[in-house]
């Protein structure tokens, strides 16, 4: 990668299958088993016929998530979105093609590990990710590893807890903490590692409304504020709605990639994938015979076009 | 035929210091053939609420009776056969090596024979709309919207009354979810009485009959889900929502001070955005 290029991961025509004897996949296989969306486990069904499960988990994809982008990747259960998440940082491996990620080849032994510091992830279960007995040193627990000085450290450690609000929580025992906060816990633990990127991978598919607003708030202001890149994996559409990108994926390969309006707009992909639109958005949708000037994504918005039109009839 | 609930308490860890109060008291009537979501902020007393419904929690104190049958120790085995339970994230549950075993696991202590127990997995699977080409496979095969609709399957083969579902349509993608709230309706229709707690204000909205809204352990609301998401301070305070479609109009409606009716359901919304503007109201 040159030192001027935008671009932050770089998927060149990426292919990737699980149970390849090659790769080794049995253990991949047994830590994803509890996982509900079942991601890797691409069996489809296409409503008459289950089809076999298809080889490729991911076949032939290309893009590339520029420095500072918020990205968001959407798609069914078994599309392969949790698949491309693990080959962002190297814990899967393309069976053909290359992933850069931050510059570096993932398939390099050498920098693999400068890979999952800059580029950090965030699994869907809460309970499945957080190890100390208390807040403060799950938060450490990162650059404890990589050896950073005591001074250094608590500055970083106070300085993410600061950031994902849950410092008043450091004392805490993390058991005791709801969904929200331990996921919010677990950014905070990434943040500490000063990555460049943080992947959420359905980070929010378990928590309460409330605990997906925090931590949806704490990734768009480490976005904005921090020039943090993200990458949101979510079944969630009315979460993809503030992204500068979104990338589609069905069976294993991407279909679509485009702003969100591009996306809430293809009525045929949003058929064909079955994906629902927001509430909101719907509702606006189903008026197809009225031109409202634009592609209604979230509420707010859907109340600006309402009042417009109304003070246009007042006046 | 109902399920009353008559003074309702529960404490857990009594005479300990962690003691709490969970249920503080309540009484309500769930008529058979209703379709019923429990609403509240996490920790409100929901899920506590829920689990006494088919005796996995007994009370600390006041009775709740099925049909006219007092839940005790000695009858949960013919309560949990009219009672179904469906638990959050049901999928984990599954661990026999196929789907049809995984179904038919609950009809074992039903002593029927092996063509009676087929019948039902055949009548159940095809409620929830199961290929019976999966019956062979193992459950860690399928995507997470099929492996919820064999845990669901796996209830439904005791023919229950009343289903009770703990966020039935959490962590599904938009197919995986429609589907499983048309499932829900579908057998609401049959005669199935439906009770379940959501965190979803857009999909109790389109799909409950009555709302029941939890607070510290008692009910602080319960109407049809007009009367209660009219209420949006209320519920604001509470750290509740109310569907998306409601809120936008509300809005609309409060600055443009126009009086239009609140909207709780998306088709709902269609139409009042179609009649305003027929009325001229909405101008290009």
């Amino acid at each position: 990668m040159k030192e001027n290029d935008k671009s932050f991961i770089i998927f060149d025509d990426v292919t990737f299958s699980y149970g390849d004897p090659e790769n080794n996949s049995s253990e991949e296989l047994d830590g994803t088993s509890g996982n509900s969306s079942g991601d890797s486990f691409a069996s489809t069904f296409d409503g008459s016929s289950y089809s076999e499960r298809p080889k490729e988990a991911v076949k032939n994809v290309s893009f590339t998530v520029d420095k500072g982008e918020f990205v968001a990747v959407i798609g069914s259960n078994g599309s392969g979105k949790s698949t491309v998440a693990k080959l962002m940082n190297g814990l899967l491996l393309p069976q053909s093609g290359t992933v850069i990620s931050a510059g570096y080849n993932t398939a390099n032994e050498d920098t693999i590990w400068e890979v999952r510091r800059l580029v950090g992830m965030v699994f869907q279960n809460p309970d499945n990710q957080i190890i100390s007995t208390s807040v403060e040193e799950d938060v450490a627990f990162g650059p404890e590893n990589i050896g950073v000085p005591r001074d250094d450290m608590i500055k970083r450690v106070d300085e993410a807890m600061k950031v994902c609000g849950v410092m008043d929580l450091r004392k805490c025992e993390p058991h005791l903490l709801s969904g929200g906060q331990k996921q919010r816990v677990s950014i905070a633990g990434i943040l500490a590692m000063r990555p460049s990127c943080i992947l959420l991978d359905e980070s929010t598919a378990m928590l309460d409304p409330k605990g997906r607003k925090s931590v949806l708030e704490t990734v768009k202001k480490l976005n904005k504020e921090e020039h943090i890149t993200i990458v949101l994996i979510t079944h969630h559409m009315d979460e993809i709605i503030e992204a500068d990108k979104v990338i589609v994926m069905d069976k294993g390969s991407v279909v679509k990639t485009g702003k969100p309006s591009e996306i809430f707009s293809d009525k045929k992909l949003l058929s064909d994938l079955s994906l629902e639109l927001p509430p909101a958005a719907s509702v606006f949708d189903s008026v197809d015979e009225f031109d409202f000037g634009e592609t209604v994504l979230s509420p707010s918005r859907g109340t600006e076009v309402l009042l417009n039109l109304y003070k246009r009839s007042i006046s | 035929m109902s399920i009353l609930v008559k003074n309702l308490k529960h404490t857990y860890m009594r005479k300990t210091p962690f003691e709490k109060d969970a249920l503080k008291g309540i009484s309500l009537e769930i008529k058979k053939g209703e379709f019923v979501a429990i609403i509240g902020h996490t920790g409100s007393g929901k899920s506590t609420l829920l689990q006494h419904f088919n005796g996995l929690l007994l009370p600390t104190d006041g009775e709740i009776c099925i049909d006219g049958e007092r839940i005790t120790k000695k009858n949960l085995l013919s309560i949990r056969r009219k009672v179904g339970f469906v638990f959050q994230y049901p999928e984990h549950q599954l661990f026999e090596d196929t789907v049809y075993k995984d179904i038919a696991f609950g009809l074992k202590r039903f002593k029927l024979t092996d063509e009676e127990v087929r019948e039902r997995v055949l009548y159940a699977s095809k409620l929830v709309g199961l290929d019976e080409r999966l019956f062979e496979r193992s459950v860690f095969e399928l995507s997470g919207g099929e492996k919820r609709r064999v845990a669901v399957c796996g209830v439904l083969v005791s023919n229950p009354s009343y289903l009770i579902l703990d966020e039935p349509a959490s962590g599904l993608d938009s197919k995986g979810k429609r589907d499983m709230l048309a499932l829900l309706q579908k057998l609401n229709e049959s005669g199935v009485t439906v009770i379940l707690v959501s965190h979803s204000m857009d999909d109790v909205a389109e799909v409950a009959g009555r709302v029941i809204v939890m607070k510290d352990g008692a009910v602080v609301l319960d109407g049809t889900p007009l009367e209660v998401f009219s209420q949006r301070d209320y519920l604001s305070s509470l750290d509740l929502d109310i569907p998306e479609v409601t809120r936008m109009f509300m809005d609309f409606a409060d600055r443009s001070g126009l009086d239009i009716p609140v909207v709780i359901k998306k088709q709902e919304g269609v139409a009042l955005i179609r009649q305003l503007i027929a009325e001229g109201r909405l101008l290009k």
